[in-house]
């Protein structure tokens, strides 16, 4: 009877904190959060001070060391154009522009938000390695014109700017950009950001 | 039925507690099973310089890795001693130098174009330590203990290039400034 006594609210209490803990840290990754701005399918945190202790959860879960928004802006994506999940056993055409940045790059993840194991050891593209469009025949680009570029998701090998998935689960699009412009800042909500296209099979 | 009732508000008060414990205290035990595990796996010490290869599918350490930048990393721990790092740097491509607290917050952050030269010399020091004198600049750590991250932007991975930028990598030194 009296082991009963201490059995029982001893159950509760350790069966009571998995549930308080588990519900927290699936309401850090379901709920979208205040300082959270949607642009088309990207999200982006407008302040990364991590004074508030739910993002400061939220980002060492999925960003552990992130930087302050005053040097990177951190774009993801986990759905495309039409709000569907993102996922590998589908491809995907990911269409974007230059970006106002002194350096930006795609990176894919994983459900887990680590990179995903492929045979040709490509993780990401950036400004520098990305294959652009090719200007319209006869024409070179203004030097005002911002040239765009085509990046091909799939688990299988494509011959253009292939970024390769893995075979299935859900993955995630990291856009980066260090030092972007201050035009960035101001229309976080809506500047052009790249469109994600499933390829229905 | 009071029994009941007890049992009920104990669980409700109990998960209550283990949600805001969790959201306050989550990034302080990630923080804390990154250190353990690498002071396990790798038998990093405390102000030992990591000197990380580009990021790929194994690098499982820490979410969200760019596989464009080489990293330097360190657990700092200024009790004792303020610590000074040196090193030199790439001279037109990204770099930059952050710090963290155990909870995670970014306290410091400066990149190549603040510092304006490609030779990196900060001293971190405790904050209540404002009598030091140093040559270089003092980062003063609100904590004893943190994490230092170096980032160094690799765009052009051919080997010759790559190469030239892990040297640079390999010139960061940190070390003891006890007077």
């Amino acid at each position: 009877m009296r082991l009963k006594a201490i059995l029982i609210p001893l159950l509760i209490v350790i069966t009571a904190a998995f549930l308080g803990s588990g519900y927290a840290i699936h309401s850090l990754r379901s709920t979208k959060q205040e300082y959270t701005i949607q642009n088309a399918c990207w999200r982006v945190n407008k302040k990364m001070d991590l004074q508030d202790s739910h993002q400061r959860a939220l980002v060492a879960m999925i960003g552990l060391f992130a930087l302050r928004e005053s040097e990177v802006l951190y774009f993801v994506a986990s759905e495309d154009s039409e709000g569907r999940p993102l996922d590998a056993q589908y491809d995907y055409v990911l269409e974007g522009l230059e970006m106002d940045a002194r350096y930006w790059s795609y990176t894919l993840y994983g459900a887990d938000f680590f990179l995903v194991k492929n045979e040709a050891n490509k993780f990401g593209f950036n400004m520098d390695n990305v294959q652009y469009d090719e200007a319209p025949a006869h024409e070179e680009y203004p030097s005002n014109r911002k040239k765009t570029y085509t990046i091909q998701i799939s688990s299988t090998p494509k011959t253009h700017n292939w970024l390769p998935s893995s075979k299935e689960g859900q993955f995630h699009i990291n856009l980066r950009m260090y030092n972007p412009e201050k035009s960035v800042y101001e229309n976080l909500d809506s500047i052009s950001l790249p469109t994600i296209r499933r390829i229905e099979q | 039925m009071k029994r009941l009732a007890t049992y009920v508000l104990l669980g409700i008060a109990t998960s209550v507690l283990a949600y805001y414990l969790t959201i306050l205290y989550l990034p302080n035990a990630i923080y804390a099973g990154l250190s353990y595990r690498l002071q396990q796996s790798r038998g990093v010490a405390s102000n030992e310089l990591i000197y990380v290869d580009l990021p790929t599918d194994t690098s499982r350490n820490v979410v969200m890795p760019n596989p464009d930048f080489l990293y330097i990393a360190c657990f700092y721990d200024v009790s004792e001693c303020p610590q000074r790092i040196t090193g030199t740097m790439p001279d037109a491509t990204y770099w930059s130098l952050a710090f963290y607290q155990p909870n995670t917050v970014n306290w410091y952050i400066k990149n190549d174009r603040q510092f304006g030269t490609p030779q990196l010399d900060v001293t971190i020091s405790k904050a209540g330590d404002r009598s030091m004198e140093s040559s270089s600049e003092i980062a003063y750590s609100p904590v004893d203990k943190g994490f230092m991250l170096i980032r160094i932007l690799v765009t052009d991975n051919a080997p010759e290039r790559l190469a030239a930028y892990k040297a640079l990598q390999a010139s960061v030194r940190l070390e003891d400034v006890c007077e």
